[in-house]
């Protein structure tokens, strides 16, 4: 880990989609360690695209995307934990083979942690992926990716589209396994669920961060929450 | 990490190739289980209608096993890389390189030992179809066999100039070239299908029948100016050791060179044109 490096730099990226349609227009961006971030922005200011070039899914039309100074590749993906806002299991898997897959290509992830939380949680390891409910499966992605020891943690959309008990969960779990040396960069536009727990916010509208800052900075500097703010901003 | 992706897509590739290659075992043994009852002499409606059937039902999976794997070779890669398991197996921390090597050598591996079952079905039921039509037929049918390989390999050796096992080894590397050949341009055309911004199967199937134009074409384009280059160096009446050399080199090159180029598109597309929806 070199530390002089920023974990996460964008430099110009820009995506544009079917040769036209602009989703990411020249961002720049560093993503600090140590720091819970909360990527904000409505639906279709480029928040889910730009994750995806974070994370090698995506081919920038332009810029540049450094990793601990490094381009995405197999050393920026064994450090960075990624929750898509999709169900990426495959159906043909039990609860233990996803796990053991798991424990074979990362390093740093507690298979003991994992089957805490399967536990906690009621899931039976040896239950059928294909079986399991959309939201079970959407927390067992969120048990994978909490169970890793990674340098960046980054949740698209993880608490979209669940009942207020499992947004309660779901956020206690990034809690309490997230390691505090780690950065987590998180996407929402469910801010007031959140807002609580960020150190930082990022706000996205057009492909553009037009602001990043600290979470208590800008409750001080516009004297209400972030949430507040943020319907203020991107008021229709 | 290779030996780690190839654990993987063996136990997700194998299940359906399996599940057909008991259904072949199993008609196979029905098949040559039946030829050893008095049914066949017998004549009635309802066991010839049962030999038809079993006859066609054998027919039937000799050619899908080979399908089998050829349309898991196409589904598991598609499925896997891009598709939503695209999210999972493009954020593993592996060379995009591996993930394709692992895919290529699994569906090869396949590949053969589809062509090793089924060669092994044939001389099964073959064997035992024969020994039941007469008693001695067996013993006469494969010394016949015997006979007409060994006279063929002595027509080869005078044909050739050549030493025989070195033909051979040609040929043995030739298919082996192949087989990557086959699992290489499937994966070629459903990366090429990625660029399409939608319609991306349809992008595959356009550039399946757009490559085998593209190869068809190719192969015309070399083989007239080889023919012509190896009749003017070498006298057509005696075709002589160096020209089979030449031959075996130049094809194994032209195979080799392919494969290597249609691995490069692979490779290049899926990481550094990839989009994944």
């Amino acid at each position: 880990m070199d530390l002089s490096k920023p974990l996460v730099e964008l430099k110009g990226l820009t995506k544009i989609y079917n040769g036209s349609k602009l989703a990411v227009n020249q961002m720049n961006l560093i993503i600090p360690r140590g720091r819970i971030i909360g990527l904000l922005g409505p639906n279709g200011s480029g928040k889910t695209t730009m994750i995806k070039m974070i994370n090698g899914l995506l081919t920038p039309s332009s810029g540049n995307i450094y990793i601990n100074g490094m381009p995405p590749g197999p050393a920026s993906k064994a450090v960075i934990s990624y929750l898509p806002e999709r169900t990426y299991l495959p159906v043909g898997m039990k609860v233990k083979d996803i796990i053991s897959f798991f424990t074979q290509f990362y390093q740093d992830f507690s298979i003991e942690r994992a089957y805490n939380m399967l536990q906690m949680l009621s899931i039976p390891p040896a239950a059928q992926l294909k079986t399991l409910s959309k939201g079970t499966k959407e927390k067992i992605q969120l048990i994978l990716v909490m169970s890793r020891q990674a340098e960046l943690y980054i949740l698209d959309e993880p608490i979209a589209g669940v009942d207020p008990a499992a947004r309660d969960y779901i956020l206690h779990t990034i809690m309490a396994n997230y390691n505090p040396q780690s950065s987590i960069l998180l996407s929402t536009h469910l801010i007031s669920d959140i807002e609580q727990i960020l150190d930082e916010v990022i706000f996205i509208r057009y492909g553009q961060a037009i602001m990043h800052a600290p979470a208590e900075a800008v409750r001080r500097a516009h004297g209400k929450s972030v949430d507040a703010y943020f319907r203020e901003v991107f008021a229709c | 990490m290779l030996k780690k992706l190839f654990r993987q897509e063996w136990k997700s590739f194998s299940l359906a190739p399996m599940v057909t290659m008991i259904i072949l075992a199993a008609i196979t043994l029905i098949l040559t289980g039946s030829f050893m009852t008095p049914f066949w002499k017998q004549n009635n409606i309802f066991l010839e209608l049962f030999a038809s059937l079993t006859v066609l039902a054998y027919a039937f999976s000799l050619a899908a096993l080979s399908f089998c794997v050829t349309l898991c070779t196409a589904v598991r890669f598609y499925k896997n890389l891009f598709t939503d398991e695209g999210y999972l197996m493009f954020t593993l921390p592996v060379k995009t390189s591996d993930l394709l090597l692992s895919k290529t050598l699994v569906s090869v591996l396949w590949k053969l030992i589809s062509f090793f079952f089924t060669l092994l079905s044939i001389l099964l039921v073959a064997t035992v179809g024969i020994s039941r039509l007469d008693d001695k037929g067996i013993i006469r049918f494969f010394q016949e066999f015997f006979n007409l390989f060994r006279q063929a390999l002595s027509k080869l050796q005078d044909s050739l100039m050549i030493p025989v096992p070195l033909f051979f080894f040609w040929l043995i590397l030739l298919s082996a070239g192949s087989l990557f050949f086959s699992t290489l341009f499937i994966y070629t055309c459903i990366c090429l299908g990625q660029l399409w911004n939608s319609h991306k199967i349809g992008g595959a199937i356009a550039a399946y029948f757009g490559l085998r134009f593209v190869f068809r074409l190719f192969r015309q384009i070399l083989t007239i100016p080889l023919s012509e280059l190896l009749s003017s160096i070498y006298d057509v009446e005696s075709i002589t050791a160096g020209t089979w050399l030449l031959t075996m080199v130049l094809s194994l090159l032209v195979m080799g060179g392919l494969c290597a180029a249609l691995y490069c598109i692979c490779s290049y597309i899926m990481s550094r044109k990839l989009n994944l929806d």
